[in-house]
């Protein structure tokens, strides 16, 4: 990874958020960890100042002032870490050293008081001396007791939560700046595969990214995208291979056609009749091209998105009036079957031609009278479009080619039509995810399209 | 008809102008979907015809700014996009017709005509006539003279539009996308086969023939001698 690209990449951001998330997460919980003990240290100097006054008032010594004095001289020669004051009750200072002006209101108060340094001189800032007085039958007694020690402990969290805070913020950071590269890299080479996917390897896949079950997901989809992708492009290729073969068939005799008109026919009736040929051979051209591009229009799953409830019944009963005496006057009978009141979630347009293909097919390829029968009926959940002939039907081994764009059965080669009929019938069925079912019903062939329930909020791709 | 033809490719243009002109048509050309949107507002033009690729924008644009400066002139989409959506897509904004090209010319001055003799208000007749010929709209019921035709419904719905449009050529195709709503090209003779059996209850009957057969373009229906 090159520089400018690394100040941007998602490493280092993921680094500087972790970063800023310990810093902050660290000195929240120190402050708090601060807060607790400074809080049970005042508690315990509070207690240590009720103890003290307790004993000194034990025996006797609340009642004799004299001996309470005594008390306090002989715990102030052994260096206690108490201060004391003691007052009759005139108002007068018996004895102890803690500094005048304290208060002698009972309880608990704090006095500052200048702190003794080592050489003897003043230091600038005074000690805080909490005190507790207790009031005596003939006098106060104070008992007082720095709180140095607390204030010490409290500059010692705070630069333990300093350090603690920068110490997690630098190790989150290294955390995500390490987490931010595994990725990177990983990354790294699923670019590398697309990118050779972008040059036109389109067989290739994406490795492995690791890291979970997600980025397996992920790689899964985007592999199944690429395969999808790769189908559509290799049907296109046949698409053009199949255009180029069965295109240029109509188009060459048309040429064929117009160059020996312009040679050899004199007469104009002559050179009409050949340009008239030529219109007819130019139009199958087109109807060709028209007909692959919508299966490649339908393929690509065009019309998805207008779908709309279409009647059963009212789609084949439109398609019975239309081709009944289409029948009819070729000589076969068509019956009608409506068996079904559902509705079928599609394109009505393409559900026509689909059904109308079908029924034109064996009209077209009819080598006798039909019966043709034309129907609808419930099966289960599925509802079933179906369409029956009597006629010579499909050879078995030809069934799961016919629906192949340009296949002919050889019988059926000087019979009109491309080859393209039931390609654009299975393109239609599977743009409504129905099974195209063709069989051979000796005699016939019968065709059944079966369709799933109709869910009418159905989401589709968009 | 006074038409106006919105059109880039001028060789294509020429063609059809040079093809209503000779049918009795004047025709304005515009090779721009700005130009074409003045014109269409300027002008008293019969019928509009659009494509829809051209330079500027796209002639479903035109058709929608037409219609939303109230102007109600029939349009007709004459087009080679011709996606599965696309002429839905095109009746949407507001055209009245969609020909796809390459189409033979036949086809698209049989339905500029049929555009262009619409009626521009609401068509309250409940009986329309062509010669000795009657059809009662209400009661959907058809008469030659005094002879009552057993038709079916949708033979009547056949027999109403050619009647609407009599004099006028109605070609195949138009009857196909009216009648039976199909937008593709059958391989089977369907419309032959219904006119078949619609003439053999309304003409065959009768001395004198109402519907007659325009070769290379399709039927009309007319009372002439």
């Amino acid at each position: 990874m090159t520089g400018p690209r690394f100040l941007s990449s998602s490493a280092l951001r993921l680094a500087a958020a972790f970063a800023l998330i310990f810093a902050l997460g660290g000195a929240l919980m120190f402050g708090a960890f601060q807060w607790a003990v400074t809080g049970y240290a005042n508690s315990s100097l509070e207690d240590d100042l009720r103890l003290e006054t307790r004993l000194l008032l034990t025996d006797g010594g609340a009642s004799d002032l004299a001996a309470l004095q005594r008390r306090i001289s002989a715990r102030t020669r052994i260096a206690s870490p108490f201060a004391y004051a003691l007052f009759d009750a005139t108002g007068r200072r018996l004895g102890g050293q803690l500094p005048v002006g304290i208060s002698c209101d009972p309880g608990l108060n704090q006095v500052s008081v200048p702190a003794p340094s080592d050489d003897g001189a003043i230091d600038d800032e005074p000690i805080l001396v909490r005190t507790l007085a207790t009031s005596l039958p003939e006098g106060v007694l104070v008992v007082g007791k720095s709180t140095q020690a607390v204030h010490e402990l409290q500059e010692w969290m705070a630069e333990i939560a300093l350090w603690g805070a920068f110490g997690m913020a630098g190790l989150a950071a290294v955390g995500g700046l390490t987490a931010g590269l595994i990725l990177a890299r990983r990354l790294d080479k699923v670019n590398a595969a697309t990118a050779r996917v972008m040059q036109g390897h389109l067989g290739d896949r994406l490795p492995p990214i690791g890291l979970g079950s997600e980025f397996a997901t992920l790689r899964d989809n985007l592999n199944g995208m690429l395969e999808r992708l790769e189908a559509s492009l290799q049907a296109m290729r046949h698409v053009s291979s199949d255009i180029a073969h069965d295109l240029r068939t109509p188009l060459n005799r048309m040429r064929q056609r117009l160059e020996q008109a312009r040679g050899h026919t004199r007469t104009v009736k002559g050179l009409q009749a050949a340009i008239d040929q030529a219109l007819t051979d130019l139009d199958g051209a087109l109807d060709i091209f028209a007909a692959l591009l919508r299966i490649a229009q339908i393929e690509a799953g065009t019309g998805r998105e207008t779908f709309a409830p279409v009647s059963a019944s009212g789609l084949v009963r439109r398609l019975f009036e239309a081709y009944q005496p289409v029948a009819e006057l070729a000589g076969h009978t068509m019956a009608l079957l409506t068996d079904s009141d559902r509705e079928i979630l599609g394109d009505e347009d393409l559900l026509v031609q689909m059904l109308s293909n079908l029924v034109e097919n064996a009209i077209v390829h009819a080598d006798g009278p039909l019966h043709i029968i034309l129907g609808v009926s419930d099966e289960g959940t599925r509802t079933v479009l179906l369409v029956t002939d009597t006629g010579s039907g499909i050879p078995e081994e030809a069934l799961p080619k016919v629906t192949r764009r340009f296949f002919r059965i050889d019988h059926s080669r000087h019979a009109p039509g491309s080859g393209l009929g039931l390609a654009l019938v299975a393109a239609i069925a599977t743009l409504h995810d129905a099974d195209l079912v063709l069989r051979s019903s000796r005699p016939g062939l019968s065709a059944r399209i079966a369709f799933g329930p109709a869910v009418v909020d159905r989401t589709s791709p968009p | 008809m006074k038409l106006l033809l919105l059109e880039d490719d001028a060789e294509a243009a020429e063609f059809v102008q040079r093809g209503l002109t000779e049918a009795g048509h004047t025709v304005d050309i515009a090779a721009t979907a700005d130009d074409g949107l003045h014109l269409a507002l300027e002008g008293a033009h019969d019928v509009l015809i659009i494509d829809r690729m051209v330079p500027g924008g796209d002639g479903l644009s035109v058709v929608r700014a037409v219609r939303e400066a109230g102007k109600a002139t029939p349009v007709i989409f004459l087009t080679a996009v011709a996606g599965v959506r696309d002429r839905v897509e095109g009746l949407e904004s507001g055209g009245d017709d969609y020909l796809v090209k390459p189409y033979a010319f036949s086809e698209l001055l049989a339905r500029v005509q049929a555009l262009g003799r619409r009626s521009p208000t609401i068509d309250l007749r409940t009986r329309l006539e062509v010669g000795d010929l009657s059809l009662d709209l209400g009661g959907r019921t058809a008469r030659r003279g005094a002879t009552r035709l057993d038709l079916t419904p949708q033979e009547f719905k056949l027999l109403e539009y050619l009647v609407r449009h009599s004099g006028q050529v109605v070609t195949r195709a138009m009857l196909l996308d009216k009648i039976w709503g199909f937008h593709f090209d059958p391989r089977t003779n369907l419309v032959d086969a219904h006119m078949s059996r619609l003439r053999s209850k309304v003409d065959r009957p009768f001395s004198r023939e109402l519907i007659h057969t325009v070769r290379g373009a399709g039927y009309m229906i007319d009372d002439r001698a």
